[in-house]
């Protein structure tokens, strides 16, 4: 039987992949896609169990993912296994990797907040005097944000506020705000802060995925074949043209090596993923900044505050429940600076209980202080920005290598006294807003999860229009190989405070439709 | 042609004990004290002890990480030491007094989950008491009780959706 030839190769099945994937072979484009891992059935793969049914009582197997602190029994074989595709970081600066190989990769769990970058966010240097600008702004990508909105039905308020840019939401369901939201709602717009709800994926039948929303459409055109427990090793180069011309891959059970030849190769393994693969080929880094800039968002800081009348189960109805939204609202104007650049988003949830960490007790004595204080509770954390900056790094540790004999990722990352500066305004500011309510103070930390916690990491093959500055063109291309693309997270220039699934989508379809115009014209062959 | 029999599956915990063995007969008796103190049954809910939650913590202590079991016997062994040294026998003798005495001053307001007390005594007390609550909570006993009481562990007693080995793990 004759190999089959393709014109695109596809790394990566998650929602950068697969949109791909969607708009190549919607253009006629034959696609091969290579997964790293299987496709799981959520009908065959997962069982009702309680705690006391797994082998370690809900614990987990002690040290088997020690980096995922989302982890848990139920949920552990969804990850990638660290023995299995291990990294380094410094014992100092530990970074929490959080993977999924499966087809559809993250996509499959995400936590579907969906918002648009802003020019904060992409003319970011123009505001904060350091940096760099993206090459695009919200108006260049505004077009492919309203598609991706339409495809997984996200659903929002409208607010005109331009830190939060609007989108092609679906019919937002109000509902009555309770008397804590509303009360801390107005302790917030007296401080001049905005207060608006989140912002969320419905996507189709409880799922807001690659594979239930993008592979889909690609499959039927009759354009794209998968390859699954495809391991990436390395990106071919042809000799003569410079040009790619196919990828080095291991069959993930059976180790053997095999290599598929395509016209283009297109790489959306997942930020990180991605640029190690192109470390480990040695292409696209001719400006030096491949790896660096990594940047994600701090998840944490944590404020709890108790509602007096809400306690010893005395809340009136129509007091607690519900939650509230403020968008970046620090650093929005010149005249208004803080002692930190960029901002963080504030969310509120009301009406739930107390941590037992919460009380220096044990025994009948914290139970009763927590059936006293049950959903009596409103608790505030951020998403804040980090920096983007040159010492955040990864690159190869050749000393250790996965079970394919891959070499793999050191990743250095380390937060700078601008992020120290920003959560703690961002504690401070829960604490005043709580007080405002006249609201008792229960716990309150200014501390953030390490990064690479949110599963947002983005940066380390930035794009730009400056070769010397960036790795990708403002279409994605490799500035060096113009038919190597990278259209995940690692094009990032800066992370925002925002989940950036949306921008990750919409610039896989800005890339990808122009991909398939320069095909058509022959530019690409 | 007769099929195969329909048999009666129970669970291990239901005909057999834990064999235990990680922790020195002395330790093990600070841990069960422990237990009983920290996490005492409440209305309907069961105990630490009830659950056997000692038990089960001997078993996954003893496949954790060097670290976890180094704290865990270096704070079961700092237990004893308190003991004998105010009261001149083993934590697993003292009254409830006592023993409060020596609990009190190593619990501390944790704001940040994963916050560690930098004295080893602390951190210990902050581990131990989480894992006996989590260790009752999602123990059989917990589950058939109905969980009467709230957030005392890390999973309610329902049934959720947990996935399998996908695929078979890589020999590494």
């Amino acid at each position: 039987m004759p190999i089959k030839q393709y014109d695109v190769l596809i790394v990566g099945s998650g929602h950068a992949g697969g949109m791909a994937a969607k708009i190549l072979t919607g253009h006629g484009i034959s696609c091969l896609m290579l997964n790293a891992g299987p496709q799981a059935d959520y009908e065959k793969d997962r069982e009702l169990k309680a705690a006391h049914e797994l082998p370690y009582r809900g614990f987990n197997e002690p040290g088997r993912v020690p980096h995922i602190f989302q982890a848990d029994e139920f949920n552990v074989n969804q990850w990638v296994d660290e023995k299995e595709v291990p990294y380094t970081h410094p014992p100092d600066a530990v970074y929490n990797w959080v993977r999924v190989r499966l087809l559809g990769g993250r996509s499959l769990f995400w936590a579907r907040q969906s918002f648009r970058l802003s020019d904060y966010e992409f003319k970011a240097a123009d505001i904060d005097g350091t940096g760099e600008n993206w090459p695009i702004s919200h108006d260049d990508l505004a077009p492919f944000y309203s598609r991706v909105e339409e495809i997984f039905r996200v659903t929002g308020r409208k607010e005109g506020w331009p830190q939060f840019p609007d989108g092609n939401f679906v019919e937002f369901q109000a509902s009555e705000d309770t008397t804590s939201i509303k009360n801390v709602t107005a302790a917030a717009t007296n401080r001049g802060i905005q207060v608006s709800k989140w912002r969320s994926a419905l996507g189709k039948d409880g799922l807001a995925s690659s594979i239930n929303l993008l592979l889909p459409d690609a499959l039927a055109t009759g354009k794209l074949d998968i390859v699954e427990n495809a391991i990436v090793r390395e990106v071919s180069i042809d000799k003569n043209t410079g040009l790619a011309n196919g990828v080095h891959f291991v069959d993930r059970h059976s180790k053997r090596e095999l290599h598929v030849k395509a016209k283009v190769v297109v790489i959306a393994a997942g930020t990180l993923e991605s640029t190690r693969l192109l470390l480990n080929s040695k292409l696209g880094n001719s400006s030096g900044v491949m790896g660096h800039y990594l940047v994600d968002q701090m998840y944490g800081v944590n404020v709890v505050a108790s509602v007096p009348e809400a306690r010893d189960g005395k809340a009136p109805a129509g007091l607690m429940g519900g939650s509230a939204f403020m968008p970046r609202f620090r650093n929005l104007s010149k005249d208004k600076k803080s002692d930190f650049i960029k901002g963080y988003c504030m969310h509120l949830s009301s009406g739930g209980s107390a941590n037992p960490n919460y009380f220096p007790l044990y025994g009948e004595e914290l139970q009763a202080k927590m059936d006293s204080y049950a959903g009596s509770c409103v608790t505030a954390g951020i998403f804040g920005e980090r920096v983007a900056r040159f010492e955040n790094h990864v690159r190869i540790n050749k000393d250790v290598t996965d079970a394919w004999g891959i070499p793999v990722l050191h990743i250095e990352a380390r937060d700078s006294d601008n992020e120290a500066k920003l959560r703690k305004d961002a504690a401070d500011t829960a604490e005043e807003l709580f007080h405002d309510c006249g609201w008792e103070l229960v716990v309150k930390t200014d501390q953030v999860n390490p990064p690479g916690y949110s599963i947002h990491e983005v940066g380390t093959c930035r794009m730009g229009d400056d070769p010397k500055k960036s790795v990708l063109n403002k279409w994605n291309q490799t500035h060096d190989v113009k038919n190597l693309l990278v259209v995940d997270g690692a094009s990032f220039v800066t992370a925002g405070w925002q989940n950036p699934t949306m921008t990750i989508l919409s610039l896989s379809m800005r890339a990808s439709e122009h991909l398939a115009e320069e095909i058509a014209k022959g530019n690409i062959s | 042609m007769q099929g195969p029999a329909k048999l009666n599956l129970v669970a291990p915990d239901s005909a057999a004990e834990t064999t235990t063995g990680f922790f020195s007969p002395v330790q093990f008796s600070a841990l069960n004290k422990l237990a009983e103190i920290l996490v005492p049954p409440i209305k309907n809910s069961p105990g630490a002890l009830d659950a056997r939650a000692p038990e089960f913590l001997d078993f996954l202590i003893s496949r954790s990480p060097a670290l976890t079991q180094t704290l865990y016997r270096e704070g079961l062994d700092g237990l004893n030491a308190s003991a004998k040294k105010h009261f001149h026998k083993p934590f697993a003798e003292l009254d409830a007094k006592q023993a409060d005495s020596i609990i009190r001053p190593l619990l501390v307001v944790r704001a940040w989950d994963r916050e560690e007390p930098k004295d080893p005594m602390t951190r210990f007390m902050t581990q131990v008491h989480g894992d006996l609550r989590t260790a009752t909570r999602n123990s059989a006993e917990w589950a058939a009780s109905g969980g009467a009481t709230s957030g005392r562990g890390r999973f309610n007693s329902g049934r959720r959706p947990a996935w399998k080995p996908i695929d078979p793990r890589v020999e590494v």
